[in-house]
């Protein structure tokens, strides 16, 4: 009921299309309904054969209504599709708003961001909320409404009856198919996501299996788990058919029983006849208002509960508390500010273990520092608190002296230009893509920061030049062009800082050196972290710092760490032993 | 366009359900009818001959009669044709498994893997609405405006005119209609798609935005791109909507006309009363059948799109199986390849695109192979041709001197373990992923490839110990402990040959370096072939040999060659020139 609010809060400014539409909607039911009952009535008087012009209003009706509804349905369809997806398009910012603020700490937390796409094709199944869950209740009951105070104008007790018939298809089945959903909803998506993985493994691992002689039982599992769904879908189809039949009897029942008291009521002259044949055709007809609620209250149910698991994503705490007021950047006449961390310690929520504790490192301008260790030792962690997608749990990080809780944090991060391992590009042209580290930077700009990246002749050689689509995700590009192409971005970015997170990981070593030195090129006199696990050339840092398991347990020249004989030693050493693949 | 898809049709027909189904809807059409019929003579009596409740208790009961039994025989359609769907469409399913599992690990894990699922979760549900909806919906409108006309007609001859030319136009309506809608969506459906592409890459960029400060334009621009959607989408819609519109048009003016035309000879007293009630109830029933026809119609386009894809999968042809004189795979084989070559088909393209030219190797029993070269210098590819994963397409693979074709794969695999660079866990316990290796493995060999890997006591202290889920939902192992779970497998299997791809950049040295105990200990007493990421790997081979574009550029002793031609090799890692 909270979630159903909630999405109902976030169709507020468009409450009067919703109306609208709603209107429409009924309007469509009603056209049927005068339809049949000016038809009925029309036969039915033209029986006592009175002068033509009795029978005007009602020939009039016939025809307008046979027009009416069709145009009624087509504006109403129209009308709220076009609804759905401005409600979408709501539901969308909503999410993207509230994401915006959990990034990038999310994305980490939930890896590989399964749990985004599936929020993603979540909220695009929202998109029938309002035509197919939330509409036709409302249409059904103004529906009832209406014709129960329309029929008691001419009896009390006919519209008592179809008060009853009507009331109970529009709550009773619909009440019936959320329960049974309730029921079996859980066990069929179970069933499916299981179906899904079986088949996922089955077709990544085929060739162990097929090795094991295992293929064979792993499909009859497969197909094992089909039929338990199976045997699922055909209960719900049971349910369906039922639904359908007791939705009939109570349609054509309850003109049955209007009937069999309209008789009587007819022979004491209480009811006309015209007026009886039209009633029971009324009836009839009104039963389209609840025809599709069992349909209705099942997807409601789920989409109500998709909604949960969506904003239960939202409702994350955010991972840092922006200073309302922020300070801007200290301005120093240094090119890279002094870095300071000072007794630093960090834990993710979610988890026991510390990721980081008591560390103490000064970057003071122009400094290259390495950081390294085992996979999980917390070098990542320890960019993403000086980038502030986390807060420290304890200790401080000084920028220039002051708190980076203070500061600004976009502009904190754009004057920290940071390169991964993975390159983001987006859909869309070259420019396109360099213009985001720089909005409104002109074309002399970008060649320039493409030609200090090592892709402008590649550019150039483009279809279209810097206008060139480059597909989605840039995936037009080779990898080595999309690398460069990010370098180019973060160039145009113009840091303070740069950081580096495993960029070259994954490339042979001839590509890694080449990239490495064009790197320490561009960085010039400015700052400069690097977090590898590929120890290259480690003789030109400064300072190597070395994590184990969040702590910092050497730290030096690369030669001096060498002779100490430590973890840094052994790292180094069994580094030499690997081979490109 | 046709209305009926031939094979899915003969499908459909070899089940009784389709009969059952049809034979339902006609029940239920005919019970409408008599409905009508009753209800027509009812109110006649009341309204026209004064007749009493109790002079009418005839009609009326057997219009309760009537109605019970429309009721039920329509709701038992509605069942009979879902499960007819589903029945169908879970052969279907057991028919694509099996098939599928006959293919080749290569056919299913490259080309056709996101095919294969789209195939059976969307591909089955269109079915489904094809044989469950639009089928039976085609059918009974052939038969139900059909026995709705044949009563019409001897009553009145002029209604019945009028939907019998009526009639046709709707189903010709929608072939127009829904030809020009559906080309004028496929146009849009790129634009579409692009527009939608840009909504996921916003997404997963979010935190590279926020690194260039502009994550909160890009959220505001969500809501220009979901205007631009709702435009392009409801081009499309207005289009489709239209259609119903004609449809829904012609079915309410025709029902229309036949009211006013019959109300209006019923004045002039040409015609009874009873007749005249009976064809304006009639009439929109006539229709019904049609107009769910037409809501169907969408149903019965994407069901023949699916179903000829799905047929597309099944005619992946399978690997050729060795005809004629089967034999043995020798207990210990020294696996020989001469003069192999091998290529990969390209998807779109007939041409192969080679990836190995003329290898020679022998692989003696007891002894170790390493191979080393760039990527792409056709190491696993190599690695795939001694599995039999891909049929060399020239040279010969022997064992023992008989050619690899005349011994039957299962055979031939029995007697391999096949380690890969990625461990490769799948849902379900510790014990369960052992299993892959072995099915019928005792617990004392379970725990015995268990500690042969170094893994055995991480298993037994966990809390739930072998049952421990993993993958998605289970618990999360190190790249490293992953890894012992594919070595415990391959000790499980105890197989005279290995073919092992080495972990390399994946894990950090100092996890490599611990793996290798381990896997210097499944070395002992077995030939392997691995592909090797370590110096230390090489060494340790008996020998070496270098791949580089599909040939063989050196083999030798490795002392000899990381002494000679390849002693760059230690400092500068595998690329050579």
């Amino acid at each position: 009921m909270k979630m159903l609010l909630r999405l109902l809060r976030l169709l507020r400014p468009l409450l009067w299309k919703v109306v609208a539409a709603i209107l429409l909607g009924t309007a469509t039911i009603v056209s049927s309904i005068g339809l049949l009952g000016a038809a009925a009535w029309l036969i039915a008087a033209a029986a006592l054969h009175p002068s033509i012009a009795e029978l005007q209003v009602a020939i009039v009706g016939v025809r307008f209504f046979g027009i009416s509804r069709g145009v009624f349905r087509y504006c109403e369809r129209l009308f709220s599709h076009d609804l759905s997806f401005r409600v979408l398009a709501e539901i969308r910012l909503h999410f993207m708003k509230q994401l915006e603020k959990l990034a990038p700490a999310i994305f980490i937390r939930h890896s590989g961001g399964e749990l985004l796409n599936e929020a993603l094709s979540g909220i695009e199944s929202l998109q029938n909320l309002l035509i197919r869950s939330l509409g036709p209740p409302v249409v059904g009951c103004l529906i009832g409404l209406g014709v129960s105070l329309y029929l008691a104008l001419f009896s009390l007790r006919i519209a008592l009856i179809f008060t009853l018939c009507y009331g109970l298809s529009l709550l009773f089945l619909p009440m019936l198919s959320w329960r049974m959903e309730e029921l079996e909803a859980a066990r069929s998506e179970g069933l499916k996501r299981t179906l899904s993985r079986e088949l996922v493994e089955m077709l990544t691992h085929a060739g162990e299996f097929k090795l094991a002689s295992a293929l064979e039982k792993r499909a009859s599992s497969y197909l094992d788990h089909s039929r338990e769904l199976e045997k699922i879908e055909r209960v719900s189809a049971l349910r369906d058919a039922l639904g359908t039949g007791l939705n009939l009897l109570l349609q054509h029942g309850a003109v049955w029983l209007i009937l069999l008291v309209g008789i009587p009521l007819l022979e004491q002259g209480l009811v006309a006849g015209p007026t009886l044949a039209a009633l029971a055709l009324v009836v009839m007809a009104s039963f389209e208002g609840s025809s599709a609620l069992p349909q209705a209250a099942r997807q409601l149910r789920h989409q109500l509960q998709t909604a949960s698991k969506i904003f239960a994503l939202l409702d994350e705490p955010p991972p840092i508390i922006e200073d309302p007021h922020p300070r801007p950047l200290p301005a120093t006449p240094e090119t890279s500010p002094r870095i300071r961390l000072e007794g630093v310690n960090f834990r993710y929520e979610t988890e026991e273990k510390t990721a980081l504790s008591d560390i103490d490192l000064e970057i003071s301008p122009g400094a290259r520092i390495a950081l390294t260790g085992a996979s999980g030792s917390g070098k990542s962690t320890l960019l993403h608190l000086l980038l502030r997608f986390n807060d420290p749990t304890s200790g401080h990080i000084l920028y220039d002296g002051v708190d980076i809780r203070r500061l600004k944090a976009d502009e904190l991060r754009r004057s920290l230009g940071l390169l991964s391992q993975q390159t983001q590009l987006f859909t869309g042209t070259v420019a396109e893509n360099l213009r985001m580290a720089q909005p409104g930077a002109g074309n002399e700009a970008l060649e320039d920061a493409c030609r200090k990246a090592r892709i402008l002749e590649e550019i150039r050689a483009l279809p279209a030049g810097l206008e060139t689509w480059i597909g989605t995700g840039g995936l037009q590009l080779s990898g080595g062009q999309r690398r460069r192409l990010a370098l180019a971005r973060l160039l145009l970015q113009d840091p303070r800082v740069f950081l580096l997170d495993e960029v070259t990981a994954h490339l042979d070593r001839g590509t890694s050196a080449e990239l490495m030195d064009s790197l320490f090129e561009h960085v010039g006199t400015r700052s400069l972290i690097h977090v590898t696990h590929r120890l290259e050339k480690m003789e030109r840092y400064d300072e190597i710092f070395v994590l184990d398991q969040g702590r910092n347990v050497e730290r030096g020249g690369h030669q001096e760490l060498l002779d100490t004989g430590g973890l840094y030693a052994r790292l180094w050493k069994a580094g030499r032993d690997l081979l490109d693949s | 366009m046709q209305f009926m898809h031939p094979r899915l049709f003969r499908t459909a027909r070899s089940r009784g359900g389709l009969y059952l189904t049809v034979f339902l809807g006609f029940t239920a059409g005919v019970a409408t009818v008599v409905q009508a019929f009753l209800l027509a003579e009812i109110i006649d009596g009341a309204f026209l001959r004064h007749l009493s409740r109790g002079d009418l208790h005839r009609p009326l009961f057997l219009l309760l009669l009537v109605l019970f039994l429309r009721a039920l025989s329509a709701g038992a359609e509605r069942y009979s044709s879902r499960r007819l769907a589903l029945g169908l469409t879970e052969e279907i399913k057991e028919k694509l498994i099996h098939h599928l599992s006959r293919l080749s690990p290569l056919q299913l894990e490259k080309e056709q893997a996101g095919e294969i699922q789209a195939g059976l979760s969307e591909g089955i549900e269109a079915l489904r609405a094809w044989f469950g909806d639009y089928l039976p919906q085609v059918l009974l409108s052939a038969v139900v405006p059909l026995t709705v006309v044949l009563f019409v007609f001897p009553r009145d001859l002029l209604s019945a005119g009028i939907l019998l030319l009526t009639a046709p136009l709707i189903p010709l309506f929608m072939v127009l209609i829904g030809q020009s809608a559906e080309k004028k969506a496929k146009q849009r459906f790129k634009a579409l798609r692009r527009m939608g592409g840009r909504f996921l890459d916003i997404i997963q960029g979010l935190g590279t935005l926020k690194l260039l400060g502009r994550s909160r334009d890009y959220v505001e621009s969500i809501r220009r791109i979901s205007a631009d959607l709702r435009h392009t989408t409801m081009e499309v819609l207005r289009q489709a909507f239209l259609s119903a519109l004609a449809l829904e048009l012609l079915s309410t003016i025709s029902t229309a006309v036949v009211a006013v035309e019959v109300g209006l000879r019923l004045l002039y007293g040409h015609m009874v009363f009873r007749d005249a009630f009976l064809i304006v109830l009639l009439a929109p029933e006539f229709y019904l059948p049609l107009r769910l026809l037409g809501q169907r119609f969408h149903a019965g386009i994407e069901g023949v799109a699916a179903a000829e894809r799905l047929h597309a999968l099944l005619e992946i042809p399978e690997e050729p199986r060795p005809a004629g004189n089967q034999r043995a795979m020798p207990e210990h084989p020294c696996i020989e390849c001469r003069g192999i070559s091998a290529a990969y088909q390209r998807r779109e393209s007939e041409e192969l695109s080679p990836v190995l030219h003329d290898i020679d190797l022998i692989l003696e029993p007891g002894k170790i192979i390493a191979l080393a070269g760039p990527s792409g210098g056709g190491k696993t590819t190599l690695a795939r041709v001694l599995l039999r994963f891909l049929e060399p397409s020239a040279g010969r693979l022997l064992a023992d001197g008989i050619p690899a074709e005349e011994i039957p794969l299962e055979d031939w695999w029995s007697r391999m373990s096949w380690v890969g660079q990625e461990a490769s866990l799948i849902s379900g316990s510790i014990e369960e992923n052992l299993r892959i290796a072995r099915p019928t493995a005792t617990t004392r060999q379970l725990e015995g490839a268990a500690a042969s890997a170094l893994i055995l006591d991480f298993i037994e202290g966990l809390p739930q110990g072998w049952q421990t889920p993993l993958g998605d939902d289970g618990a999360r192992l190190s790249g490293g402990q992953a890894h012992r779970i594919s070595l415990a497998r391959a000790f499980l299997r105890e197989t005279p040959i290995l073919i092992l791809d080495e972990p390399g950049e994946g894990l950090d040295p100092p996890t490599l370096e611990a793996l290798s105990e381990t896997t210097g200990r499944l070395l002992e007493h077995r030939s392997a072939l691995i592909i090797a990421h370590r110096i230390e790997t090489l060494r340790r081979a008996d020998e070496m040999v270098y791949l580089e574009e599909g040939r063989i550029k050196h083999r030798g002793r490795p002392e000899e060659l990381l002494a000679g031609p390849l002693k760059h090799l230690p400092e500068r890692g595998g690329t050579v020139g």
